[in-house]
């Protein structure tokens, strides 16, 4: 993954979720929205940790 | 009985006295440095006699910044044993291998080896102060002295020409009485007379205080001044010469070049 | 090691001037730190008491959470106490008591003559005795419609004057003048007691004693109330400084760690640039055989020495500036007039002090930066910045703004200090995540900013893109601070505004009155309310009497004891106002009941009982009658009429509420103008000239705000500025080949101007970003709408 794939798949996830919250606040499918862009954020973030790790 | 055993001629002990290896002011041993996948140094082994001065040439990219920087301390090799006198790098930690620069090795660098915002008799003693002991003055003016700058102490090193600051670095790197200085193409920026004056100073402090001088260089009229060459390519050394002349470097380098 | 003489460099200065301010700002809190604690109210009446005795100045509570011991919390006590006179008796028999004297305070219109409309403090006419108070012309007053002026109200003796207490003017009999001392009136005992509103309580006792009545003694004949001798006696005759007194501490302390931070922030920049300027010289010291601890102390040390002469300075003039910041507070009506000022050579020792070990710290990171420079790094010609990111930056940066923006739906969801909370998080985690990002969006403002500077100069633009793109970790040190103070600024303007105006469109949209009584003098007199009740056409009237109650409320967790600005409503209160009720009704307010905002209600029941302390410090177990929306506007809380008057050192109230069944006639309003003119000082005004008086809080917050932006502009601006130099001082040589490769001077002069211009873009549009965001959360938090309010400039009122 490249890191302009990686900041643009970033930033879609966070706009996704913080768009989510303000639009739909307090609602069940806001709050699994929120999880899994939340899920994925941390999940691109470990990628990109553990590519650094490989590489060295 | 004693007129059973051979006894040796005096031309005998002469000859074994020299060719009688003594101690090494500098070893390196099957050094290797890597990054990544490129090897700057590709196990290289040397032996450099103490009280002799040696020159390292080579084409850009042959390793030699690297060889130095192994050699002196500066920098650790990927695999391979660097000792200075009897002391093995690898087994110092970075405290002991400060202390080590500090005291038994002497640099000097193509350009800034000065420190701008202090004087000439700082500089020089700048090894002496990192020690913490005392420093005497006397000493600071002696060294200044054999490099002929006693009388600008005071000086600041923007005040100085090129080649007069060389000498500067030249006398900080001796103020110590290190075992073996260090040059890293120090002739480089000055023009032919001032590192003529340099190169002299040099050659003086081996052949009359016994100092091992080792010079990384690419200018082999500054080369000519050493007992000896090495050429290093890629990584290796490829070639010794002894007794230089630039007729001779010159030679060898298109050899070693093509 | 020492190097004889260091020059003065670019960066050198930059450190100076932000060290110098800093100082200055942390010292002028520290001025107002220590008149903080060492204020009391001048003692002026009570001078020639022994001790005064009056209740308690903080209220208390003891409060248990879980897994901690049990903790009091306390907040101080705003209006003027009731002490029964019966009190006195026991103190009277201590030894050495020569007489204790009840004394009773009540504000005071003079109705007629030269001086009317001027405010005087009544009281009996033995409360003289408490500070040696004589007439210097004329008598006492013996008979109940006597009175002892003091000789700036311009009446001569034996002349009738009216004053206006909490009724009509009434009709007095001037019998002494007094020359000098407070804006007094001095009436027969038994008058005064009666015109406070509430005989049989004095505000204080004073205790006129020789000097071998024991304090102790007195204490102990006085149980459950405080004795105060020396200065603090001016607390009892004027509470309001004491009130203040830890906001001011907390304030002084919270804004002066705060300016020292965003000093601290533009210093470790700056230091950090510098260092890493000279990192060849640190290397070659590190070949020559310098420990990195040498290299350390050598960054220390010649940041100290810069950091002294500027602490020294700063120290100096924070004195004068404190002096001024405390001169201005009093003039926006952010201190109590009776605040005075402490000057002492603490605050500039501290500050100084202060300063100095802060830069050590800031010049430790900074140097930790440099020693680890490889001294092979000795051997290269040129210096080239380390390319890319450390790894773990970006992955902490990029974590803190995801996080920060995820945590924009807790601060909506949530009211109250848990959404102030998790809003100021959300801001600084965003601040932060930029701090460590910062090479990276200098990097992506040098492509975007700098390809549309490029279309626009195209030769020096393209230059200056270049310079940005290659920069960029260098550029970072710069765009961060510029960032912040963008941010911080106008999330702290834009947000007093906001609230400011939700404020005053909720209470003017809680506003259901035609017309109000409002009064230019100290208050409207609860006749006047009953007078209004007569008029035809007036359907209601409700008196609002305000102060402030500290009641304890749940914070994260905690028990906190909090101050809250309260109204107290008067009958009616559900035709005038409307709160926005979601449990129960205004109707319901009498008696000792409460309606709380849902910002502190904390989900209570109707019905529930609720612990509050009242404005004299009176503990009282209040009964929920109604839950409402319209907490900004109105206050948190509101309580009956009645039992807020019975418990505030003046009896008038702050505005009365009339509202006319339909749109009022004219009949009605001419009669509401005729009540009025009976009073002195009180007239009627319609809706559009009715502007509430802002809160301390929000004028103090107001105040502050323009200060701390201010401050925190000056600190950057040196800052930038400082940088801009450095970064052309370092590219001399590459700058110079550029002019000798063709360019003109004015095109290299162009294109470094343009590349500050990226740079600086680049940090402002960042800065503007997270306030955008900040502010937006702010408003649908406060109106629940995603507008917010423009900030008002500061200093331009």
């Amino acid at each position: 993954m490249s890191a302009s794939t990686r900041w643009t798949l970033f930033v879609m996830l966070l706009t996704v979720n913080v768009v989510y919250q303000l639009v739909y606040p307090n609602t069940w499918h806001q709050i699994a929205v929120s999880s899994l862009t939340g899920l994925g954020l941390i999940g691109l973030l470990i990628e990109y940790l553990a590519r650094g790790r490989r590489e060295r | 009985m004693a007129d059973d055993l051979p006894v040796p001629s005096v031309d005998d002990v002469n000859s074994a006295m020299t060719s009688m290896p003594a101690a090494p002011a500098v070893r390196l041993d099957s050094v290797t440095r890597a990054y990544g996948q490129v090897r700057a140094l590709d196990g290289v082994s040397w032996a450099f006699p103490p009280g002799g001065f040696t020159a390292v040439m080579g084409p850009s990219g042959s390793g030699k910044s690297t060889f130095l920087q192994c050699a002196s301390g500066l920098d650790r090799p990927t695999s391979g044993t660097v000792w200075i006198g009897d002391t093995d790098l690898g087994r110092l930690r970075e405290a002991a291998l400060t202390r080590l620069r500090r005291e038994r090795i002497g640099f000097v660098f193509q350009a800034f080896n000065l420190i701008p915002s202090m004087d000439v008799e700082e500089n020089v003693a700048l090894p002496l102060r990192l020690g913490g002991g005392r420093v005497d003055r006397d000493r600071i003016a002696a060294v200044l002295g054999r490099v002929g700058l006693a009388d600008r102490m005071r000086s600041r090193p923007s005040e100085l020409s090129g080649g007069q600051q060389q000498r500067v670095a030249l006398a900080r790197a001796l103020v110590t009485e290190p075992e073996v200085v260090f040059a890293d193409e120090p002739t480089g920026a000055l023009d032919p007379r001032t590192a003529r004056e340099v190169l002299r100073l040099m050659r003086e402090a081996v052949d009359v205080a016994g100092q091992t001088v080792v010079l990384v260089t690419h200018d082999p009229v500054a080369a000519s001044w050493a007992d000896s060459v090495l050429f290093l390519d890629g990584g290796r050394i490829v070639e010794e010469l002894r007794s230089p002349t630039v007729a001779s470097v010159l030679a060898r380098w298109d050899g070693v070049a093509a | 090691m020492r190097p004889r003489r260091s020059d003065f460099q670019g960066a050198s200065l930059g450190v100076f001037v932000t060290l110098l301010l800093a100082t200055v700002l942390v010292g002028a809190f520290g001025v107002l730190l220590e008149s903080g604690l060492r204020a009391h109210a001048p003692t002026e009446r009570y001078q020639a008491a022994r001790a005064v005795v009056t209740t308690p100045a903080r209220v208390g509570l003891l409060t248990k959470e879980v897994g901690s011991k049990p903790k009091m919390k306390y907040r101080p006590r705003t209006e003027l106490p009731r002490i029964p006179v019966s009190a006195a008796d026991r103190l009277r028999q201590v030894p050495g008591v020569r007489a204790v004297v009840a004394d009773v305070s009540f504000p005071l219109v003079t109705a007629s003559g030269p001086s009317a409309g001027a405010v005087l403090s009544g009281h009996g006419w033995d409360s003289a005795a408490l500070g040696r108070i004589a007439p210097s012309s004329g008598r006492a007053p013996q008979a109940p419609d006597e009175v002892v002026l003091p000789a700036s109200a311009g009446a001569k003796v034996g002349q009738a004057v009216r004053l206006q207490a909490n009724g009509a003017p009434t009709v007095y009999r001037v019998t002494g003048l007094v020359g000098s001392g407070p804006a007094a009136a001095y009436f027969a005992p038994g008058t005064a007691a009666e015109l406070s509103g509430h005989p049989g309580s004095a505000s204080a006792l004073g205790v006129l004693a020789d000097h071998d009545a024991k304090i102790g003694d007195l204490r102990a004949a006085a149980p459950g109330l405080t004795v105060l001798t020396g200065s603090a006696r001016g607390d009892a005759e004027d509470p309001s400084v004491a009130a203040v007194r830890p906001d001011m501490i907390e304030l002084a302390s919270g804004v002066g760690g705060t300016s020292l931070m965003a000093a601290l922030i533009v210093v470790g920049g700056l230091l950090g640039l510098q260092a890493r300027r000279r990192s060849r010289e640190y290397a070659l010291l590190r070949a020559v055989g310098a420990t990195p601890g040498q290299v350390r102390g050598r960054v220390v040390q010649e940041a100290l020495r810069t950091a002294l002469p500027a602490a020294a300075i700063g120290g100096a003039l924070s004195l004068a500036a404190g002096a001024a910041l405390h001169a201005a507070m009093r003039d926006k009506g952010v201190l109590p007039p009776g605040f005075a000022l402490a000057l002492s050579p603490l605050p500039a020792l501290a500050s100084l002090a202060i300063t100095l070990v802060a830069t050590l710290l800031v010049a430790l990171l900074a140097s930790l930066r440099v020693s680890g420079v490889r001294p092979a790094q000795a051997l290269g010609e040129t210096a080239a910045d380390p390319s890319g990111v450390a790894r773990w930056r970006v992955i902490a940066g990029a974590l803190l703004v995801a996080a920060g923006l995820s945590t924009l739906g807790l601060s909506l969801k949530t009211s109250g200090a848990v959404a102030a909370a998790s809003l100021s998080g959300m801001i600084m985690s965003l601040m932060i995540g930029v701090a460590f990002l910062s090479p990276l969006i200098a990097r992506l403002g040098a492509q975007v900013l700098g390809g549309v500077v490029a279309l626009l100069a195209p030769v020096t633009g393209r230059l200056a893109r270049q310079a940005a793109a290659s920069a960029a970790p260098r550029a970072g040190a710069v765009l961060t601070p510029v960032a912040l103070v963008i941010a911080f600024a106008l999330v702290q303007l834009t947000g007093v505004a906001t609230i400011m105006d939700a404020t005053s469109a909720q209470a003017s949209a809680a506003n259901r009155a035609d017309r109000m009584l409002v009064s230019s003098g100290p208050g409207v007199p609860s006749g006047a309310a009953e007078a209004v009740r007569g008029v035809p056409g007036v359907t209601a009237v409700t008196p609002v009497h305000r102060t402030t109650v500290v009641m304890p409320v749940r914070e994260v967790g905690d028990v906190e004891l909090r101050s809250y600005p309260a109204r107290g409503l008067g009958a009616d209160a559900s035709k005038t106002v409307d709160a926005k009720t979601t449990k129960g009704g205004l109707d319901a307010l009498t008696g000792t009941s409460v309606a709380l905002s849902k910002d502190v209600a904390g989900g209570a029941r109707i019905g529930s009982s609720r612990t509050l302390f009242l404005g004299d410090g009176t503990k009282i177990n209040a009964r929920v009658v109604a839950v409402y929306e319209r907490g900004l506007g109105l206050g948190d809380i509101l309580l009956p009429r009645d039992l807020v008057a019975a418990h505030t050192g003046s009896p008038l109230d702050d505005h009365v509420l009339v509202r006319c069944s339909g749109p009022c006639s004219p009949e009605t309003l001419r009669a509401l103008d005729a009540v009025a003119a009976r009073f002195t000082g009180v007239r009627a005004v319609d809706r559009a000239a009715f502007g509430e008086a802002t809160s301390r809080e929000l004028r103090t917050q107001e105040f502050l705000s323009q200060i701390i932006v201010a401050a925190i502009g000056g600190f950057v601006l040196v800052g930038v500025v400082t940088t801009r130099l450095l970064a052309v001082a370092s590219r001399r040589r590459e700058l110079t080949l550029l002019h000798k490769v063709g360019a003109t001077r004015a095109q290299v002069r162009g294109s470094v101007r343009l590349e500050g211009v990226i740079v600086l873009g680049t940090g402002a549009i960042t800065g503007l970003a997270v306030a955008a965001l900040a502010t937006v959360a702010l408003a649908m938090f406060v109106t629940g709408t995603p507008v917010p309010s423009p900030p008002s400039l500061p200093f331009v009122h």
